[in-house]
């Protein structure tokens, strides 16, 4: 079974990977160097424009904490689950 | 020289089989797609049944070509007779298996007027599955480490001497399988041994996913003009059923260095496996355009257009490819009158003068 990421997890944030991907309104994305596509909602494609600009987690979790209704812990931990989800496809 | 825009060129291999076409006629297409060209295009096949021959909305005439086991001179003969009655300017080989010929009668061809841009036979060679690790360590690429055998007992034996399962089993011309064991290792050796011959090699199995890159190369160690792509769908036989333009400047400097070695003439495509960790690894060399060498054209870097102008010595603009240009391809059925099948059985030919049987 896979293990998912602790709290204390870390994710490596490359941002030259997210700022290659192209984004669609749509919620599609689609990665010019593997030729793979991918569907995101609407949270996950505000999360990838973050992070196309540079933002660090420190960063990214406030501004989401501003964005988005629910306890910061809960936040926090639905990113990184996020964001290793986007290091298992794209990277 | 005849002038770009009426010319008149000869393509070869016209299967359009769906699991597994040939790229002359995508050769074909992207030749008409282009806005200079307003000539003739002549397409020369091996079998009644390609297709290809009959696609007159794309082929102006075709005949049917003696296959390449019947050797040159079999060959140069034949054009010669159609060369007569139907001349043609340039001549693009699209066949793994009939470049060595092509090659051995290049000289014979340039001085009946055709002109052509090939590797030599020494470059060719150099491609081949068997020296392909040999090459790839020369040009300072990855690839995976082979081995060539003449009796199956080596599946039975092969971990003693560190070859451990799953291995890539493949011909040394074409055709390929992965053994997960012994068995099936013995099953894929007889089976692609009696369709072509030995020697089997061995290549250890490398996890990743396949990219392509297809370009020319311009016979000084420049390659020119490349379009990238990777499958997002595959036949039966591992053939691109669909797939989308990328770039990857790893994969594009893998290519240059290879092209840089051999000194490439000619369009070449490109086959490397994409590890997970992004590494890249050299699985195959073809010395023609692909079969999917349409998506060039439609990414705006049309090739066989850009050969057809390297070939006149003629300067172009080098397009950049658009990236995310995604293709897949169908299915579709020409209907011919009898009498075109016919023809083509009994004259090997559509559309051109009748010659004289050989």
């Amino acid at each position: 079974m896979e293990q998912l990421p602790t709290d204390n997890a870390t994710p490596d944030l490359n941002t030259s990977v997210f700022k290659r991907l192209a984004l669609s309104d749509s919620g599609f994305v689609f990665d010019p160097v593997t030729g793979k596509s991918y569907t995101v909602n609407e949270t996950g494609f505000w999360l990838i424009r973050q992070l196309q600009q540079d933002n660090n987690l420190d960063t990214l979790y406030k501004e989401i904490v501003r964005e988005f209704d629910g306890e910061t812990k809960i936040i926090e931990r639905n990113v990184i689950e996020f964001l290793e989800q986007i290091r298992r496809h794209i990277f | 020289m005849t002038q770009t825009s009426s010319i008149r060129i000869a393509v070869t291999g016209l299967n359009a089989k769906p699991d597994n076409p040939s790229s002359g006629l995508a050769v074909a297409r992207c030749i008409r797609d282009s806005v200079e060209f307003d000539g003739k295009i002549i397409g020369f096949s091996y079998d009644v049944m390609d297709s290809g021959l009959y696609l007159n909305e794309t082929i102006d005439s075709a005949y049917l070509l003696p296959y390449p086991s019947s050797g040159d001179q079999a060959l140069l003969q034949r054009l010669q007779n159609i060369y007569k009655e139907d001349p043609f300017d340039i001549l693009i080989p699209c066949l793994d298996a009939e470049l060595s010929n092509v090659i051995r009668i290049q000289e014979h061809l340039e001085e009946m007027g055709v002109r052509l841009l090939l590797p030599d036979s020494e470059q060719l060679k150099r491609r081949n599955k068997d020296r392909l690790s040999e090459l790839a360590e020369q040009a300072g690429v990855s690839a995976p480490e082979i081995t060539q055998i003449s009796h199956p007992g080596f599946f039975y034996t092969c971990h003693q001497e560190d070859w451990r399962y799953p291995l890539v089993v493949k011909g040394t011309y074409y055709d390929a399988g992965i053994a997960n064991n012994a068995e099936e290792g013995v099953t894929l050796f007889r089976k692609i041994s009696a369709e072509w011959g030995l020697p089997i090699i061995v290549q250890r199995f490398v996890s990743g996913e396949e990219f392509n890159l297809t370009a020319l190369g311009d016979g000084k160690g420049n390659l020119r003009d490349a379009v990238m792509m990777r499958k997002r769908a595959v036949t039966d036989k591992g053939k691109a059923w669909a797939g989308v333009t990328i770039h990857d400047e790893n994969l594009l400097n893998a290519a240059k260095k290879l092209v840089k070695v051999l000194k490439w003439s000619g369009p070449l495509e490109v086959e490397m496996l994409r590890t997970p960790q992004g590494e890249y690894h050299l699985i195959e060399i073809n010395p023609r355009f692909p079969a999917w060498i349409y998506l060039s054209a439609a990414a705006g870097c049309n090739l066989p257009w850009a050969l057809v102008k390297m070939i006149q010595e003629e300067t172009i603009e080098r397009p950049i490819p658009d990236i995310g240009k995604l293709y897949i391809r169908y299915a579709q059925e020409k209907v011919i009158e009898l009498s075109e099948f016919e023809n083509m059985a009994i004259w090997g030919q559509r559309n051109g003068t009748i010659l004289e049987k050989e």
